[in-house]
């Protein structure tokens, strides 16, 4: 009996351990600097961090320091014993937020993907997309009323109209703009996904403080974007050698993209 | 000293030679403002009711902007009040942590009229923003959620809130060549500004139309 029952926990435990270590190659991209790229490709990878403003950084840490033993921030939270901050249910969680890393090749000739996009009641899910112009969004409406879509570009007047979706209906728009676009619905405003497109994008989405990586490409200049809708995007213009691993780290928050 | 004594001990030839000046219209001296009203009516294609649009007049050829005392925009409970505010270019917002609770902000802004960032305010404290251009501004808290808020800024004093499509009326234009025109968030429609002259009397019977966005494919 007691067998049976110590055999049940290392199976629950094993269960487990599968379950979070999956998680943590969901959230981490695996990748080997040490590894070389295959022959005349390059690759480019890094760490890409999002944070709070630096004046909430360095206060917290201020206050937990002079704190000493079970040191809390400014708000009475304790700190991580991965010396992150941690963040109150009414704040923005950076610990949570997954953030865009964008490889762009306008030359590049990628095949459409597919990217869903749930209207629900309350908003919609996801509230942010990376695309390559030509890829497809699938708008599945629950929202209980019907919806007109369209995309806009916000620094323009370019504007793309899609047919009306009956509540319960879902349909696919093919995304044939370019720019930092919204998708809105015509009826109700507070239907808004945030739409960056691009001409040859591949994008990468990750936890803060995980690594991306986009392998085998071929010698050039790309760009290479940063990007969390609320915060907007960083733009760094890389040079890719064959043969070479190229590293770029980033860190994305107010004070580094307002300048 | 008086005008009439001054006048009395001018030379008598200064004397006619003033009064032939003032004749031909040399002393042009500060005019009489004229104020004008302007009205009309506010329509929107299709008939979609718009909200909180803000009806205003940018000068081409008339008085130059002015801008607004200073507004406060209070930070309290993790909301800032108001959330709309209409000023026109040039003013200065306060943004003031009025929380009961050790609590800090911070605000900043990504848009295209105006990018900035005013790092942390902590409670009690007040910081200043100025708004020199018009266009819509808004802005966000990075430390909370949903706190947000916006800016509109206007080009001229002269501009009308309404609420939905419909009659507006702008009191007291000066003189001079102006476009009327209308801001909202929808980004589905545009509107093209009209020209207005204020000269002698009022201009009524304008008509300020909203319509959808022509197709453009980039």
């Amino acid at each position: 009996m007691t067998r049976n029952l110590l055999g049940f926990l290392v199976v629950l435990l094993l269960m487990n351990w599968g379950a979070a270590s999956s998680q943590a190659l969901a959230d981490s991209h695996i990748f080997d600097p040490d590894q070389p790229p295959a022959d005349g490709m390059g690759t480019v990878y890094g760490k890409l961090q999002i944070r709070p403003h630096k004046d909430y950084v360095k206060k917290a840490k201020e206050k937990a320091k002079n704190a000493g033993p079970g040191a809390v921030d400014q708000y009475g939270t304790p700190l991580r014993d991965d010396g992150k901050l941690s963040f109150s249910e009414k704040m923005v969680n950076y610990n949570l937020i997954k953030v865009f890393t964008i490889l762009l090749n306008p030359a590049a000739k990628l095949d459409a993907e597919e990217y869903e996009v749930v209207v629900e009641e309350d908003g919609m899910k996801p509230g942010a997309l990376a695309v390559n112009k030509g890829d497809v969004i699938e708008i599945e409406n629950d929202s209980g009323k019907d919806l007109t879509f369209f995309l806009a570009d916000t620094n323009s007047n370019d504007i793309q109209e899609f047919p009306l979706i009956k509540s319960g209906d879902s349909a696919k728009i093919k995304v044939e703009l370019v720019g930092d676009l919204e998708l809105t619905a015509d009826e109700d405003e507070r239907f808004t996904a945030s739409v960056l497109s691009r001409q040859g994008l591949q994008s990468r989405k990750a936890r803060s403080g995980n690594l991306y990586s986009f392998r085998n490409l071929a010698p050039g200049q790309y760009d290479l974007l940063f990007w969390y809708w609320r915060l907007g995007y960083l733009k760094k213009t890389i040079i890719i050698e064959a043969g070479k691993n190229l590293e770029i780290n980033g860190t994305l928050s107010v004070d580094t993209v307002v300048k | 000293m008086t005008t009439f004594r001054l006048w009395q001990i001018l030379a008598p030839g200064l004397r006619a030679a003033f009064v032939f000046a003032a004749l031909l219209g040399v002393f042009s001296g500060p005019r009489i403002a004229y104020a004008a009203t302007v009205s009309g009516d506010l329509k929107v294609a299709g008939g979609k009711k718009l909200k909180n649009l803000i009806v205003f007049l940018e000068p081409v050829n008339a008085m130059a902007t002015k801008a607004m005392a200073d507004i406060i925009v209070t930070q309290k409970d993790r909301v800032f009040k108001p959330g709309v505010v209409v000023v026109v270019a040039g003013s200065k917002i306060v943004f003031h942590n009025d929380e009961e609770r050790d609590i800090d902000h911070n605000v900043y802004s990504l848009s295209k009229t105006q990018k900035f960032d005013i790092g942390l305010i902590s409670k009690g404290k007040k910081l200043v923003v100025d708004f020199p251009k018009p266009g819509i501004v808004k802005y966000y808290c990075s430390v909370h959620k949903n706190m947000e808020g916006s800016v509109i800024v206007v080009p001229s004093p002269f501009y009308a809130i309404v609420k939905e499509p419909g009659p507006f009326t702008i009191n007291n234009v000066p003189a001079g060549e102006w476009k009327l025109n209308v801001s909202f968030s929808h980004r589905h429609y545009s509107v093209t500004p009209v020209n207005v002259t204020i000269a002698e009397g009022p201009v009524d019977n304008l008509t300020l139309e909203i319509a959808k966005k022509k197709l453009r494919k980039n």
